[in-house]
């Protein structure tokens, strides 16, 4: 993932960095009944994928082509994807790949070709910019924050210009709704294929020290629509 | 409405709650999927090749746990520091405390599942914290119980957060390398009517 985020607020940027939350401090492991750490490993289970065809049920008949003895149990090492033909088990050479949107209710809603999502947090001319205020109580109750990240500074002039914006959020007790691209209302994307986010900056100020959090905001704290009649 | 009866520990007070099924980004949203075909439009399906150029279909293989002995028999253990860890039993079948806090713990809490929740006993409006697990677990979650007087209330399970303020020296965490990308999703919401 990209560390450095390019921000910009109230005509001012900066490019600064993303820091990740500290991680836990408990951790609880896996142990075999030897007090021996378990590792995961896949293992091939000696089946065999035929083809369904009246070849196959007739070699069903005589045999047992379906089982492999020689591969039960082969460790895999190292593997890449491969798409192929359920029917023939032929692995394809040339393919395209859809995005099919669905529905609520698992329906499809349209398909279109596969196009790759860009990092947009760090745009070489697009900073992602700080746009609307809103209450800090309005937006816990709105939304659902699955994660956040914290923005750090590497210099003084970006210790002023980070340090500022936590202050303006604390005075204001607001948060700021964030947007990337051009027009500066596009969700963020992380990293190149990420899962794009709307999200929000939240500010503290304690002294000289701040805490500045990028708030991703996963969902919107509500009931699906159906449920909402139901209710 | 299918709901699972729960119970929480306020001090002295017992509260007795309904939770109701887990809502979902997808049930708000939909989702998006990926579809692979070959150039007649044939849905095509995924596979791996072994380095020695063998095609397995995903029921050819099985995830296993093994020890640095090739294997195991029995179960496995949960330890902590060196200390074995026993598993909890799930939040329905005990009386979890709850401990009011801020609104603002919010702020640096990792939301994982939301469950709509109905208090049958008076509860004052506000954020509690507890733990929370759906079925038996050595670890159970960190949860958030937000209830509101007029709005639906929710409890939300995830785990906390922290973040330290940060001064004019700046101590680095360098992001684990090699993360892998999330399964793509459209963010089928805007602000454009929430504020």
């Amino acid at each position: 993932m990209e560390r450095e985020f390019y921000l910009s607020f109230e005509g001012k940027d900066a490019r600064i960095f993303l820091q990740p939350p500290r991680p836990k401090t408990r951790e609880i492991k896996r142990v075999s009944p030897n007090n021996l750490d378990l590792s995961s490993v896949r293992i091939t289970n000696g089946l065999n994928a035929l083809p369904a065809t009246e070849e196959t049920i007739e070699a069903m008949r005589q045999g047992d082509p379906e089982i492999d003895l020689q591969s039960i149990g082969g460790i895999l090492d190292t593997t890449t994807r491969a798409y192929y033909d359920p029917d023939t088990k032929e692995v394809a050479t040339s393919f395209q790949v859809y995005n099919v949107v669905l529905n609520p209710d698992g329906s499809e809603k349209e398909r279109k070709p596969f196009t790759p999502r860009h990092q947009n947090t760090n745009h070489e001319s697009n900073p992602v910019k700080v746009g609307k205020l809103v209450p800090r109580d309005a937006l816990f109750r709105k939304f659902v924050i699955s994660g956040a990240f914290q923005l750090v500074h590497a210099d003084g002039v970006q210790y002023e210009f980070l340090h500022g914006i936590a202050k303006t959020l604390e005075d204001r007790n607001h948060a700021a709704l964030l947007g990337a691209g051009a027009k500066g209302n596009a969700p963020l994307v992380f990293q190149e294929n990420g899962r794009p986010m709307r999200c929000a900056l939240t500010g503290e100020v304690e002294g000289e020290n701040y805490k500045l959090l990028i708030l991703l905001l996963g969902q919107e704290l509500k009931l699906p629509a159906d449920r909402r009649e139901d209710a | 409405m299918k709901t699972k009866a729960i119970s929480f520990r306020l001090g002295d007070q017992e509260i007795s709650a309904q939770l109701q099924s887990q809502v979902k980004r997808s049930d708000l949203y939909g989702r998006t999927a990926k579809v692979v075909t070959d150039k007649d439009g044939k849905s095509l399906s995924t596979g791996v090749l072994t380095q020695e150029g063998r095609l397995l279909e995903k029921t050819q293989f099985a995830g296993l746990s093994v020890d640095e002995t090739g294997s195991f028999n029995g179960s496995a253990q949960y330890v902590c520091d060196g200390e074995k860890v026993e598993a909890k039993p799930a939040s329905f079948k005990e009386a979890r405390e709850l401990e009011k806090v801020s609104l603002d713990a919010l702020n640096e809490f990792a939301v994982e599942a939301v469950y709509p929740i109905e208090s049958e006993t008076d509860l004052a409006a506000g954020l509690y914290a507890t733990t929370f697990n759906y079925t038996q677990s050595v670890e159970p979650k960190d949860c958030l119980i937000l209830v509101e007087e007029e709005n639906q209330s929710y409890l939300l399970t995830g785990r906390r957060l922290e973040f330290s303020n940060v001064g004019k020296a700046v101590i680095y965490n360098l992001f684990d390398e090699g993360e892998e990308a999330e399964e793509e999703e459209d963010a089928d919401f805007d602000f454009g009517d929430a504020f």
